[in-house]
Formats: structure tokens, sequence, C-alpha cells
């Protein structure tokens, strides 16, 4: 499992939107925001306006979110790529969604729930981990904004001030 | 909603709640399995479990959309059908919740 300073593992995945991404697809971002996510989890789902709204209000900051699903989709055909492409097309995602079907990505990445967050500065250096906030239900009831707070540390050239946070949702779905 | 709404809610909610308590705790007592490692993952599959049967009736899988598991009957209603093999293959049930006993944790 990445621990807090490690470097983000090479990938080079499938994407809803047709094209393939890779580590080096960023070059130049100031921060990469991997959410390990998916398609059929509750939590995602109640997840995925906030998710949408931080990754367009921190696009012009140099922060590039990339979602990945890396869900068995034999056991969960909606964490398949078709089915992706729609909720992308959906939900309007402003991000890539990259298919790990291989899991390698994600389990070096050491993630276990869906949605689970990993920030990594512009040397690719883990910074954040965890929670995206504290209330999944609802995001009017959220006291500690983690995933925020640290890109905002982060862009202010400091350290986040809690870099590990419990992430909590549903389990990957490992093949 | 009016407050004796609220209240009616939150009592029903509270019973649910100690249904949801009492089953998790027989389950691992007398069962083959244990707690997921993680305290604060069990505690929100079990806040998960609870909204379930307040608002829906049934213990459904929180992992699962609520729509999806009353689709699929009993299937998806805690211990769901499917949590022998996903804890056979990955340790844990798809909800994080109940895991293969760890010995060296076991009293």
């Amino acid at each position: 499992m990445l621990g807090i300073g490690d470097t983000c593992p090479a990938f080079d995945l499938p994407g809803a939107d047709g094209r393939r991404h890779s580590l080096a697809s960023f070059e130049g971002k100031k921060l990469l925001v991997v959410i390990v996510s998916c398609n059929h989890c509750p939590y995602v789902i109640a997840y995925e306006p906030r998710i949408v709204a931080f990754a367009k209000a921190y696009a012009d900051r140099g922060v590039q979110v990339v979602c990945v699903n890396a869900n068995d989709a034999v056991r969960y055909p909606d964490d398949g790529l078709v089915p992706m492409r729609l909720r992308a097309e959906e939900r309007g995602f402003p991000f890539p969604y990259v298919r790990d079907d291989a899991q390698s990505f994600v389990r070096a990445l050491g993630a276990k729930f869906t949605p689970e967050v990993f920030v990594f500065d512009e040397a690719r250096a883990l910074r954040y981990h965890g929670r995206i906030d504290d209330n999944h239900r609802d995001a009017t009831k959220v006291s500690s904004h983690d995933l925020t707070e640290a890109v905002d540390s982060l862009l202010a050239g400091a350290s986040p001030k809690t870099p590990e946070t419990t992430a909590f949702g549903c389990s990957v779905k490992w093949k | 909603m009016g407050e004796g709404d609220d209240a009616s809610a939150e009592s029903g909610k509270a019973k649910a709640l100690a249904r949801v308590q009492g089953f998790v705790r027989r389950y691992v007592a007398k069962g083959p399995y244990g707690l997921y490692s993680e305290a604060s993952q069990v505690a929100l599959t079990i806040d998960g479990l609870t909204e379930n049967l307040a608002v829906h009736g049934k213990m459904y899988c929180p992992c699962a959309p609520i729509e999806k598991a009353k689709a699929a009957g009993h299937e998806l209603v805690c211990p769901c059908t499917p949590h022998h093999e996903d804890i056979a293959r990955q340790g844990h049930c798809d909800c994080a919740l109940f895991a293969k006993r760890d010995p060296s944790t076991e009293p």
C-alpha cells in the first residue's frame, strides 16, 4: 500500500471517452487527484456531484482529476467500460474515467474502497490519501472537507494538515 | 413533516439500529465469520443497514443500489447470498462488514 511520499504507480488505461490515459498524459499538472471509483456503489453515486464540482472548480488551478474503476465487471456488469461511458455522458464527467480491468493500478495504490482518494503533487509523490469528506449522505452537513483542504494546502505550497484519513464506502470488487 | 413525525422517525431508526446491532452480534457469535478489521467501516455498514431497514423495511446491503437490492428479492438482504463466496475469495463481504476470522486476534 502506498504511503505518504511514495510515487504514483505507472498506469496506461482505457477511458470511457475512448482514449487511453497514462501517468504521462497529465505531465505539467500541478496536482493529480486519483479517485478509485465505480458505477454501482451507492457511496460513489452520492459523491458524484461533489466530485464533478470539485474537478470543475479546480481545473483552472492545474488540478487534474482521474477516476478509475477496477471492479470485477464479470460479477458487476454495471462496472464495465460501456456502462462507464454511459455514466460519464449522463453525469457530464469533466475528467477521464478509466477502466483498470487487470486491477493492477488500483492494487498498486493499495486502495480498498470506493470512493478512495489519492492526491499526488507535481513530482507525483502522494500527499493526501483517504476520504473526500466526512458525510456521504448530505453535502450540506459536511464538517470536514478533507480533499479540498488538502488540495488548497498543496496549492498554497504547504503540506496538508491531515495527510491521511480513513476512506469508507463499498469495497473494491476484487477478481 | 411535523415534530411528532420526526420523533416517530427517530424512534423507528433507534429500533432498527437495535435490530441490526443484535443481528450482527448474534451472527458473529454463532457463525463462522468475524467483523471486518476497520471499526469505522463496520459502523458505516451498520448505519447503512439501519437506514435500509428503517426506510425500506429490510436490511438490504448498503453497498448495492437500493433499487437493485429490492429487485433481487432476498439475495441482497444481510447476510446476503453471495457473502460466503465473497469472503472465501477476498476475505470479506462486499460491504466489508463480515470477514474471515483472524486467528491471531481471536480470544
